[in-house]
């Protein structure tokens, strides 16, 4: 009796969801979830950004602390102004070409699902910015490291991001017309600030001593492990929204999603510690973090098109590749602060790959896997080579490496005259009389 | 005689040649090096001059004039209170700096292996030009570097501070910046103690 009223009820219940008011009325809270849950997982991206300032910071030296955390916060405000400007408009504007949007330039009204995607695409065009920032620390000048973080998240980004993501104001980008995998910026994100960063140690050339007249490769520690992991389970944290948001829509696939993006970072770890083992190496709390951020990045192609146990595996290359890629990166003399080209830039093409190679219900489709391949180069090519000009081209006008003295006195005395750690950095490389001001 | 008269003498006996701030340079590498000496020993003081461009005088006159000092009566030097006056005004004075910069960087070299030292010494010696100083200036850096004569001739603050970071900079390249860092960080330490009273601060060639 019981189970035939309930049932009653339910009958009613589809019947009065099925009529057109009700439908109406089931859109508009269906926008307003989709808001809430885009605009949630903005803030979370957001959050990524202390991630980055607490990780990049704490692998700094003291001296230079602030500037990092300087060059964090700043390239946020500055990219997101200039995202807002000219970022969106040529990412997602009209993109009849393919190759550029040409509309929704510095927005002023618009539909309101327009503000969410606006604010939710703001935050992954200043992930993209600040992945330089680590790689570059300790030795660039302040206002050369703001003009190129204008270049990223203003030209860099957004002209590759209308390639692979564009058509939201109508068109297509090329790569995403060739079908190119990546649901949430293994590539368009993450290799891209990869490439940049790339092109900012070369023209910036490695830190005062960081290898020596032999070419022999000497480490210089981070001043504070426990901000680096802090940093590396916020940044993780942050990546709920990274990927999750990335569907646009509170869906139920959501579920899925997070938990490839869990285990690909989880896997990137144990495959990093792994490979240490094996090599009878220390298993390092930096190249921990390092690899479950790679794990991280590498998933994010793929998160949402392949299966648990491709994500596991996903992760645990990701892992090797941030073990091997430092060492030959030591290799060729380049300096980089955190390791942000292995883990952005190489578990990018690694996660894009991946993406192609596991895709759900077609694996290893060798026509899928050539447009990943295809996606990954344009990106290297553009990213690199347009990051290469614009650094070469600030060294030539503004410059852009700080002098030794400024590497001995350390940059927050220099660049900001104000000190990380004021009653407990003890080291005499600067006159302190300097910072009264 | 006494060492305060023939100090005083030798001031007298370099007058003709040197003022300023050279001629307080010069008497305090007589002081340093050549006070306890045999009077011909004064060769040795005025080759050293010579070296660092600081006199442009022939050296025989200017033995000459020193010998002439030295044999003078006490009566005829100069007073002690214009000598307490000149001492006062040299008090935090570029003579300072200079004597306070080479105690730093020679402070930083001596706390490595003597190896690492000698390689330090030589990447300073290469890059010297990268400090924009007149040809002497350089010369009698390169004359404390290469044959440890101490430097007499006026040297700007900031060429000063440079020539410490110049020092600091091949610290990096040869024994890593970590290790820089603490070098320095001590010498300053031991110069500050060593040089307290002088009135010129070490930390203002940092």
């Amino acid at each position: 009796m019981q189970s035939q009223s309930l049932r009653r009820w339910q009958f009613a219940l589809a019947l009065a969801l099925v009529s057109p008011a009700a439908l109406a009325a089931s859109d508009v809270s269906r926008a307003a979830v989709d808001t809430i849950w885009l605009a949630t997982c903005a803030g979370l991206v957001f959050l990524m950004q202390a991630g980055f300032a607490l990780l990049e910071g704490g692998m700094a030296r003291s001296k230079n602390a602030v500037n990092v955390l300087m060059k964090n916060y700043l390239d946020v405000c500055v990219g997101g102004l200039i995202f807002w400007l000219v970022g969106f408009g040529l990412m997602f504007g009209v993109n009849s070409s393919g190759w550029i949007g040409t509309s929704h330039f510095a927005p002023n009204s618009g539909p309101d699902w327009d503000w969410t995607f606006l604010f939710f695409q703001m935050m992954f065009a200043a992930t993209a910015t600040t992945i330089a920032s680590g790689a570059m620390a300790e030795r660039i000048h302040f206002n050369a490291y703001l003009v190129g973080a204008c270049v990223i998240s203003g030209l860099i980004y957004p002209v590759f991001g209308s390639w692979a993501w564009g058509g939201h104001g109508g068109g297509e980008g090329w790569l995403k017309a060739m079908g190119f995998v990546d649901f949430a910026g293994s590539t368009v994100v993450h290799s891209i600030g990869g490439w940049c960063a790339l092109a900012g140690i070369i023209v910036l050339g490695p830190r005062l001593g960081r290898f020596g007249p032999n070419g022999e490769s000497r480490p210089i520690p981070g001043h504070n492990l426990s901000l680096v992991a802090l940093g590396g389970f916020i940044l993780w944290f942050g990546w709920v929204g990274f990927n999750g948001g990335s569907t646009l829509a509170a869906e139920v696939g959501i579920g899925k999603i997070l938990v490839n993006t869990h285990l690909g970072a989880c896997a990137g770890a144990v495959g990093s510690a792994l490979f240490s083992v094996m090599l009878s190496r220390p298993v390092l709390l930096t190249a921990t973090v390092n690899a479950s951020i790679g794990g991280l990045v590498s998933i994010t192609a793929g998160c949402a098109t392949m299966e648990p146990s491709h994500a596991v595996l996903t992760g645990i290359i990701a892992g090797a590749i941030t073990s091997v890629i430092p060492i030959l990166m030591a290799k060729m003399r380049w300096d980089d602060v955190v390791d942000a080209i292995s883990v952005h830039g190489f578990c990018g093409v690694w996660g894009t790959l991946a993406a192609g190679l596991f895709y759900s219900g077609d694996l290893f489709n060798p026509r899928r896997l050539a447009v990943q391949a295809i996606g990954i180069l344009a990106a290297f090519v553009w990213g690199f080579g347009v990051a290469l000009l614009s650094y070469l081209l600030i060294a030539r006008t503004i410059g852009i490496r700080s002098d030794g003295l400024h590497e001995q006195r350390g940059l927050d005395f220099t660049e900001h005259a104000e000190l990380g750690y004021p009653e407990f950095q003890q080291m005499q490389t600067f006159n302190p009389d300097g910072l009264h001001r | 005689m006494e060492f305060e008269q023939k100090k005083l003498a030798i001031e007298q006996g370099l007058t003709p040649f040197l003022g300023g701030e050279p001629l307080a340079n010069a008497l305090r590498l007589w002081e340093a090096k050549y006070s306890r000496g045999h009077t011909f020993a004064l060769t040795g003081f005025i080759s050293e001059l010579g070296d660092g461009a600081a006199l442009a005088a022939p050296p025989a006159k200017v033995l000459q004039s020193l010998f002439r000092a030295l044999n003078n009566p006490p009566a005829s030097l100069p007073a002690h209170r214009d000598r307490a006056a000149s001492t006062t005004e040299a008090q935090g004075s570029p003579g300072h700096a200079i004597h306070t910069c080479t105690l730093l960087v020679d402070t930083m070299i001596d706390r490595l292996p003597p190896d690492k030292g000698e390689e330090i010494r030589r990447y300073m010696l290469d890059h010297l030009e990268r400090l924009p100083q007149p040809t002497p200036v350089l010369n009698a850096i390169r004359a404390w570097l290469g044959q440890r004569r101490t430097i007499v001739l006026p040297i700007p603050e900031t060429a000063l501070t440079r020539l410490v970071n110049l020092a600091y900079v091949g610290l990096c390249e040869y024994v890593g910046p970590i290790k820089a860092d603490r070098v320095l960080h001590e010498a300053v330490l031991i110069v500050e103690t060593a040089n307290a009273g002088s009135g010129f601060p070490v930390r203002r060639l940092l």
